[in-house]
């Protein structure tokens, strides 16, 4: 008795107890993966990479799956998932590189197995080579699940850029992993977002000019697409016309603001922009004691005096005044709380297929 | 200080510490709910399938739309029937739109940009807002022939109420190049 006795009056119990918090704290791994071209020709080496955002990794492991892909889109002679390379307690980023081209009308799907903390999960990608062979439609560059299950969103070249093409696909691969894999609350939902290029130019309008999107000629094949998203290199005063946003190819900001309102339906959170209040999780409200009393629901630590007026317009929010919905431009600002929110349940409302 | 009292401060320091610091992640509150969100977005989201745009799978109605200074009319010509689920959710903008049966019983709704608008989010330029007096927009419905009826309101005010009986339109399902008209 004695023996146990000093045991928990020893300094054993207190290394015991840190040794168990230290494994325990750990972190679960958070990764993002990207392929290099975006939308590689057939004969163009691809790169694999995975960045570590955070989190403990053990192992990882990178898979692929080749398929053909003719004019209908109809998928054949997939090879067996192949196990490409796998890595021990690796150090970041993961790259691989094959060093052998696709070759053409391939669609090809790879999978980064991540462990650690005792979790294993999956980053799964399909992308096709370039040319694309289905006519008229926007070509997958980073898929990864059904269109009516997840957002869509297809990046038009401007005819700016018609000439620039390869800066085009650059800036599409930069803007998924600088925009959608950055921002605080959007990255962790990796299973959300497609993403495509268009095969044909549209041209953004500029709104002081008062010229209007001029649509790709494909466009009738486009609307299963939440965001259309014209780049482009010239610069413009950029609008939406509900259909289609323009933005220069650098803008990642704003393509976080413009797909706040096109992929959730979020209003603006500055004085003289698009106000609306949504049924159910919305960022604005109309009236101040509408969104005092949400406060305390939204999380964030949000009180009844957070709750501003947008200037003169009839609308109140909640966010702070970083909020992405209240920014555009190059940087990356989080969404705060109420868009938190909104962005959760609609995605789950898309993969619920509502 | 005696050796041993000198460690027992040090390894209540670190228990602290790391108490502390595993209290921060976990402080986290999202974290388990973002985890048990991506496990059902992984089962419900299936796989994209190249093949969609033969809209076997699932399809949505567009009709063309003609306005001008507020009198909106359905333009002639047949419906074309596009790729994919509606993209639009019931509630996402300031301008809805609702669709009836025949009988005027509601099928569904959805909310948008008002279409006849153009908005402006760059910074540093007023106003933010334009309305384009005269124009034409696809209008998006859902699959279902049964639609005859579509109201529209913006602000919460009723604008137009349109017949657009996609039972009785002639459908185009080609998929050619199209050039959509602009806004103006």
């Amino acid at each position: 008795m004695d023996t146990l006795s000093s045991f928990f009056k020893s300094p054993y119990l207190i290394g015991a107890i840190s040794i168990f918090l230290f494994s325990s704290c750990k972190q679960d791994p958070e990764t993002f993966a990207i392929h290099n071209p975006i939308y590689p020709t057939g004969s163009e080496h691809v790169t694999f990479t995975l960045n570590k955002r955070a989190g403990d990794v053990s192992s990882v492991k990178l898979f692929e799956i080749v398929a053909d892909v003719n004019s209908s889109g109809t998928l054949s002679g997939a090879t067996p998932e192949a196990l490409l390379q796998s890595w021990s307690s690796p150090s970041f980023p993961v790259t691989f590189t094959k060093s052998s081209g696709y070759g053409t009308n391939k669609y090809v799907t790879y999978r980064f197995e991540v462990s650690g903390n005792n979790h294993t999960y999956n980053s799964s990608i399909s992308f096709a080579t370039s040319p694309y062979p289905v006519a008229n439609a926007a070509a997958p560059v980073y898929v990864v699940g059904d269109v009516d299950r997840v957002m869509n969103c297809v990046f038009v070249p401007d005819a700016d850029m018609a000439s620039t093409l390869s800066l085009f696909y650059t800036s599409v691969a930069r803007d998924i992993d600088s925009s959608f894999h950055q921002e605080d609350w959007v990255r962790r939902f990796r299973y959300s977002y497609n993403f495509f290029v268009n095969p044909f130019t549209g041209t953004a309008g500029d709104y002081d000019l008062g010229t209007p999107h001029i649509y790709p000629s494909n466009n009738s094949n486009l609307s299963f697409a939440q965001a259309r998203i014209i780049l482009h290199a010239a610069t413009r005063r950029d609008f939406s016309d509900g259909v289609y946003v323009g933005t220069e190819y650098y803008n990642r900001g704003t393509i976080l603001h413009e797909t706040g309102h096109l992929l959730y339906g979020m209003a603006d959170e500055y004085a003289g922009g698009s106000h609306w209040q949504n049924a159910t999780n919305p960022n604005n409200w109309t009236s101040l004691a509408g969104a005092q009393g949400a406060a305390p629901g939204v999380g964030g630590g949000k009180k009844s005096a957070d709750a501003v007026q947008m200037g003169t317009d009839p609308f109140w929010k909640l966010c702070n005044g970083d909020c992405m919905m209240l920014r555009t431009g190059l940087v990356i600002w989080p969404y705060d709380a109420p868009c938190r929110n909104r962005i959760f349940q609609k995605i789950l409302d898309r993969a619920a297929g509502n | 200080m005696k050796h041993s009292n000198y460690f027992r401060l040090i390894s209540a320091a670190l228990l602290l510490f790391l108490m502390w610091s595993c209290k921060s992640g976990s402080n986290d509150a999202d974290q388990q709910k973002v985890l048990d969100a991506n496990t059902t977005i992984e089962k419900e989201k299936g796989q994209f399938n190249p093949a969609f745009q033969d809209m076997s799978q699932s399809s949505h109605f567009a009709v063309k739309i003609n306005y001008n200074n507020g009198v909106f009319e359905l333009a002639p010509g047949p419906a074309s029937v596009r790729a994919g689920r509606m993209p639009y959710a019931r509630d996402g903008g300031d301008f809805m739109v609702q669709y009836n049966d025949a009988n005027n019983k509601i099928l569904g709704s959805y909310s948008i940009q008002d279409p006849t608008t153009v908005r402006s989010c760059d910074e540093g330029g007023k106003p933010f807002i334009k309305t384009i007096p005269h124009g034409s927009f696809d209008l998006l419905l859902p699959s279902n022939r049964s639609i005859s009826i579509v109201e529209f309101s913006a602000g919460g005010k009723a604008v137009s109420k349109l017949t657009v009986p996609l039972g009785r339109l002639a459908t185009d399902t080609t998929r050619t190049n199209n050039p959509r008209d602009t806004i103006r």
